[in-house]
């Protein structure tokens, strides 16, 4: 078996890796900082911690358990592998133990973390006296031990819509968990941003006005990744001011992080090598010499082709190929556990995952990690990058880029990585809509007061104007749910509306629900004709049901996917702010009306068009928030129409893929549109708006930072040595006229002057 | 150019993004119908406010359907007991218990669900009392509850149609909601329970309107749809409609006499007085078993085994011979399994216990093998008659035959 070590010494002393690596970071190995138990901890914990060999904990779990038991809001900002979970599960199971009436209640986006959480509650209470109970409550929970969980369970692990559609609408059910609840938990807490984010400040606020019912005022503990805003997310979501502690005691192993841009293969075209293929030689060297990998790929398609390829590499030898497993979505939790056993016992020498393992389920520590293709946010690339070395010794961390803009510009601007992190999570619990539907579910919960404020929100006009469509009945001094509906169930915590179309496979004789597309997606990606992905599977949609709201598919096999023409208008409605005079930038609502005319059949890999097809589907129509600057001619000088128009499709190309960096989404979570000569403002204007109906708070941030967002553009389209525009800055050559990107930059130039 | 909220939110309802619910005409809203019920409805005052109520007295000579209301003083704890697989019931007295049926505002339950209207009824002397608490806004809630859970404490026992899943927890969620105590009755005589034990192999449907029309001698005429009362009283509070609210009363009235007649039913059958059909002689033989009154049990269960068509007769047949296999009196289950088999039963759960009892018993593993292929043919022929329990599938048969056959030369080679 060859040493990590080795490997690393190889490509220190390979010309034609050092050419591809744009950073090699190697983070020392660092002492930790300790401190004795706090003197209130619970002597039977501080003993059982003994027992597994815990001397001190590290300073932030010492400085978070003696914040939390002075009864503030905490925050924990962490990175991966510094005893994250013993912050909140000190303070918890110590007061629990010491007043065992009391109660807490653990939040986790997904139930696979729920389960885990469980495991090790139970590991660390296992001895205590008195017995606490800990459990999961959540859709996999079995119908006989509810009853007891809901009277008898100390600790209730569950995740955000299990509160939100089963818990809180039977309130009355859980007397005894509200009336005693002293501590909330939601850990991942970046998680909960954009639109699930919003949804879940709503959740929160339901579940805070349920506590206030039974007179209890739980302390909520928060634990973050390392974002640019923690406090200020945390404030966002519980509406409460948090002690924000983001120092890390723990002790750092030695750490080789490598930033690897594939080599150019042509240069005109900003053309490079496929990211995929880098991994495949990259991750087979690993492999082969027994160093534990784990490689992240951004899809579970990626995850197939990935470890098809690994299995036939002929560095792996014949009979190893069970030691490189696949992990995603869609696997049976049966076989998920065997991975992560396998992972934890060494047995699995490779792993290919989707983000799926990215959040803390325990696979113990590897040696090796590598990414392909930057994993969409900053927070997310540290946590993949955690993965590896959580023992001491040396680990290794690598991102391998691909060609789109956000990944050119990250392995191009390392230092943007390694500094403070620029990404803030943004969320906006008073988006209209989310908000009065969770009114709604409120209103199921409990009667509104007039006057009452739901959270920081002030909600009269919405309470009436449920009133007045025959939802809500106002009499007495309270508005009163009247309607034969289970509102929470009509709503999902995951998308802006509830109106979803339901994609159903009729492939065999049992038509299966396969998955849901929010209405405004649905005539780009479920049109008739199109190729739907699923599961790396391709299925063709027979029909769309616009009506009902269904979209029949079946699966295919073929070598093209399909991509939908989207024209689409924007009106300002309502400008909320506006500054700059010869370049104006404001913020405001808008209305979008798209139209999906067409569709265009493009062969894999090498993008030939091969053919098109008409979509016969009406408009669709989505309130959101915009932000848009606008050009008046003495600011552009004397750039013809041509020029300004092909300068702004440039910018609609770049600025979405740049703008996600700072605002933690999807590139897919911000859109832009461009007009020569826009309605509102009779110039050439530049649109970027949220892709959610009401938005979630992008197009406020962007006013905001605009110049950060603006400057990134400007380096991306310097850094990249295509000739004049490709896919990875403003956009293929020929989408644009000659000089694409001398234009894109001088409009940059005068929005940054 | 600022859009007020409201003129936003009507722009959201349009395109779609918000939507709420079913819209009611649009009528005058008028004021509010106290007098809803101006002769049987009155006024009471309780610690949290006025609350309204309606009563209604019946003479128990009053002829329901096919039976007379007095039938149920003569209702018998023990049968009750039975069919309930409660024995908590067997001193059950009818002058002590509290009958509940309540109309609401959803099915969905949870606590944005409300009962408007709660119905009681208990007998009083010679006659059968009714009351029906009505909401009239929701602020008279409280009111409302408390005085339930007065009147509720009074009786040692409830019987509800339905009411352990449903009635008695949605009161529960809402008198937590009103911050008063829970009513929790120390007995509970669910007819809904009784119904499903006694006439699962009787009757196609068991809800209260299926059991009126098949056992009660009731049908209902411009009844109300269960379905449509919540918009009933939706409209009732908004636009004052009381025509259509008084329809709903009636439909709780008549649950509310149907379970008096349906108890008497179901005390008639538990007891044997009033036994009609095979099925509920094979019933009645489970629930004697279960209970330990065995000899009854075997006695109903030979005459639901003689008197049944023969899917019942055979089932009933089935159930015997468990008993006796139980019991390890083998030669009566072998005798009821091999009669079945002699008169040509399409059903091989005959042919797969007999064979059981040769294979682990008698060792007789060709006699064994036999009838399971006989099994394997009647499942292959009468792919439809299948029990369908897993035992009795193809392929675990033929995983036996597969043993057994192995059994068969394991024995010969070493002979």
């Amino acid at each position: 078996m060859t040493d990590i070590n080795e490997i690393l010494q190889k490509w220190r002393e390979d010309p034609s890796f050092l050419s591809n690596v744009t950073r090699w970071e190697t983070v020392r190995a660092s002492e930790g900082t300790y401190r004795d138990f706090p003197p209130r901890l619970e002597p039977q914990l501080a003993e059982a911690l003994r027992k597994r060999g815990i001397e001190k904990l590290y300073s932030h779990q010492a400085a978070a358990i003696e914040t939390i038991e002075r009864g503030k809001h905490t925050v924990v900002v962490t990175p991966t592998a510094s005893g994250k979970t013993l912050c909140y599960n000190l303070p918890v199971v110590s007061a629990l133990t010491k007043d065992p009436s009391s109660r807490a209640l653990y939040l986790f986006p997904t139930k696979a973390l729920s389960q885990d959480q469980v495991a090790e509650l139970r590991e660390l209470t296992g001895k205590l006296e008195p017995d606490l109970n800990c459990h999961t409550y959540d859709g996999d929970t079995e119908p006989g031990l509810r009853r007891s969980i809901r009277r008898s369970g100390h600790i209730v692990v569950t995740n955000p819509d299990m509160l939100h559609s089963a818990i809180l609408p039977h309130h009355t059910k859980w007397i005894q968990l509200f009336q005693n609840l002293k501590y909330i938990v939601i850990d991942e807490m970046h998680q909960y941003r954009g639109v699930f984010g919003s949804h879940v400040a709503n959740v929160i606020r339901r579940l805070k006005r349920i506590c206030a019912f039974y007179g209890s005022s739980p302390v909520f503990i928060l634990c973050s990744a390392t974002i640019a805003n923690p406090g200020e997310l945390a404030e966002l979501l519980i509406e409460e001011q948090p002690a924000v502690i983001a120092e890390n005691g723990a002790p750092q192993a030695e750490k080789h992080f490598i930033f690897y841009n594939p080599p150019l293969i042509n240069p005109e075209l900003g053309l490079r090598r496929s990211a995929l293929l880098e991994v495949r030689q990259l991750a087979a060297d690993l492999i082969s010499a027994g160093v534990q990998t784990i490689v992240f790929t951004r899809s579970r398609l990626g995850v197939e082709v990935l470890l098809t390829y690994l299995r036939q590499n002929r560095k792996i030898r014949p009979g190893e190929d069970s030691t490189i497993r696949g992990y995603r979505g869609g696997y049976l939790p049966r076989e998920r556990r065997a991975i992560e056993e396998g992972l934890r016992r060494g047995r699995i020498k490779g792993v290919v995952s989707t983000n799926a393992l990215e959040l803390g389920i325990d696979i113990g520590a590897l040696d090796a990690c590598i990414m392909t293709g930057y994993p969409g946010s900053i927070a997310s690339t540290w946590q993949q990058a955690g993965r590896s070395g959580r023992r001491s010794g040396i680990s290794l961390a690598m991102l391998v880029a691909n060609s789109e803009p956000l990944n050119q510009y990250i392995v191009s601007n390392p230092d943007y990585f390694f500094d403070r992190s620029p990404e803030r999570a943004l969320a906006d619990p008073d988006n209209l809509i989310i908000l009065t539907n969770h009114v709604r579910c409120a209103a199921f919960e409990l009667p509104f007061r007039e006057g009452e404020h739901f959270g920081r929100a002030e909600i009269e006009g919405v309470l009436q104007f449920l009133e007045e469509e025959d939802v809500l009945y106002h009499s007495d001094g309270r508005y009163h749910w009247m309607e034969d509906t289970y509102p929470a169930e009509e709503i999902s915590l995951r998308s802006a509306t509830r109106e979803n179309v339901v994609i159903i496979d009729i492939t065999g004789p049992q038509p299966q629900v396969i998955g849901e597309v929010d209405r405004f997606s649905a005539p780009m990606l479920v049109h008739e004709e199109a190729i739907y992905m699923h599961g790396g599977r391709q299925y063709q949609v027979e029909k769309l049901d616009f009506a009902e709201k269904k979209a029949y598919v079946k699966k295919v096999e073929v070598n093209y996917f399909t991509d939908a023409n989207l024209a689409v208008d924007l009106k300002v409605l309502d400008a909320c702010a506006s500054a700059g005079a010869e370049v104006n930038r404001a913020w405001g609502e808008v209305r979008i009306n798209a139209l999906v005319s067409m569709f265009k059949k493009i062969r894999f890999n090498t993008h030939e068009n091969l053919g098109a097809g008409p979509v016969n589907l009406p408009e669709t129509e989505m309130h959101t928030t915009a932000f848009w600057l606008s050009f008046k001619q003495a600011a552009l000088g004397g750039m013809s129409p041509a020029a300004i128009q092909s300068g702004l499709i440039g910018l609609a190309n770049l600025v979405p893929q740049v703008a996600s960096l700072f605002l933690m989404g999807d590139p897919r979570d911000l859109r832009a549109v461009s007009q020569v000569k826009a309605p509102h403002t009779e110039l050439p204007t530049l649109y970027l708006y949220d892709n959610f109906p009401g938005g979630v708070g992008y197009s406020q941030e962007i006013f905001r930072i605009y110049r950060d967002i603006f400057e990134a553009a400007r380096r991306v389209i310097v850094d990249c040595p295509c000739s004049d525009g490709c896919p990875s800055c403003i956009g293929p050559l020929n989408q644009g006229s000659e000089g694409g990107k001398q234009t894109v930059m001088q409009l940059i130039e005068v929005i940054l002057k | 150019m600022k859009q007020d909220l409201k003129a936003k939110l009507s722009d959201l309802r349009r395109t779609g993004e918000i939507q709420t619910g079913r819209q009611y005409a649009e009528k005058p809203k008028s004021g509010f119908k106290d007098r809803l019920f101006p002769e049987e409805g009155h006024e009471e005052e309780t610690a949290f406010g006025r609350c309204y109520m309606r009563e209604l007295l019946y003479p128990l000579t009053y002829q329901h359907g096919w039976n007379r209301l007095s039938g149920i003083d003569s209702c018998c704890g023990t049968g009750l007991a039975l069919s309930a697989h409660d024995d908590s019931l067997a001193d059950f007295n009818p002058r002590e218990s509290l009958f509940l049926d309540i109309e609401t505002t959803g099915l969905s339950g949870g606590t944005g669900t409300w009962a408007f209207l709660i119905g009681l009824g208990w007998l009083e002397g010679n006659s059968f009392k009714l009351r029906q608490y009505f909401l009239r806004r929701p602020a008279e809630e409280r009111a409302i509850l408390s005085h339930f859970s007065t009147e509720a404490e009074r009786f040692p026992a409830m019987i509800t149609f339905n009411g352990k899943i449903f009635d008695l927890p949605l009161i529960q969620t809402r008198q937590i909601l009103a911050g008063l105590r829970h009513t929790v009755p120390p007995r509970h005589l669910d007819l809904l329970q009784c119904a499903r034990s006694l006439w699962k192999k009787r009757l196609p449907s068991r809800s209260l309107k299926a059991l009126e029309e098949a056992l009660l001698g009731i049908k209902r005429f411009d009844d109300i749809p269960g379905s449509e009362i919540p918009a009933v009283y939706f409209e009732y509070l908004r636009h004052g409609n009381t025509e259509k609210m008084r329809k709903v009363f009636h439909h709780n009235v008549l649950d509310i006499l149907s379970m008096v007649t349906l108890l008497k039913r179901v005390s008639l059958l538990a007891t044997g007085e009033m036994v009609e059909h095979p099925a509920e002689e094979l019933a009645l033989g489970r629930l004697c078993i279960n209970a330990g009154r065995i000899k009854e049990g075997l006695s109903y269960l030979r005459r639901a085994s003689v008197n049944g068509t023969p899917p019942l007769a055979e089932e009933a047949a089935i159930e015997l011979a468990l008993f006796y296999k139980r019991r390890c009196q083998w030669e009566k289950a072998v005798s009821i399994w091999q009669m079945a088999i002699d008169n040509k039963t399409a059903n091989p759960t005959f042919h797969v216990e007999l064979a059981k009892y040769f294979e682990h018993r008698q060792r007789d593993y060709s006699a064994a093998l036999s009838l399971t292929e006989e099994a394997i043919g009647l499942l292959k022929k009468y792919p439809s008659a299948s029990p369908g329990s897993s035992e009795l599938s193809i392929p675990a048969l033929e995983h036996r035959s597969g043993r057994l056959r192995r059994r068969l030369a394991g024995a010969t080679r070493f002979s």
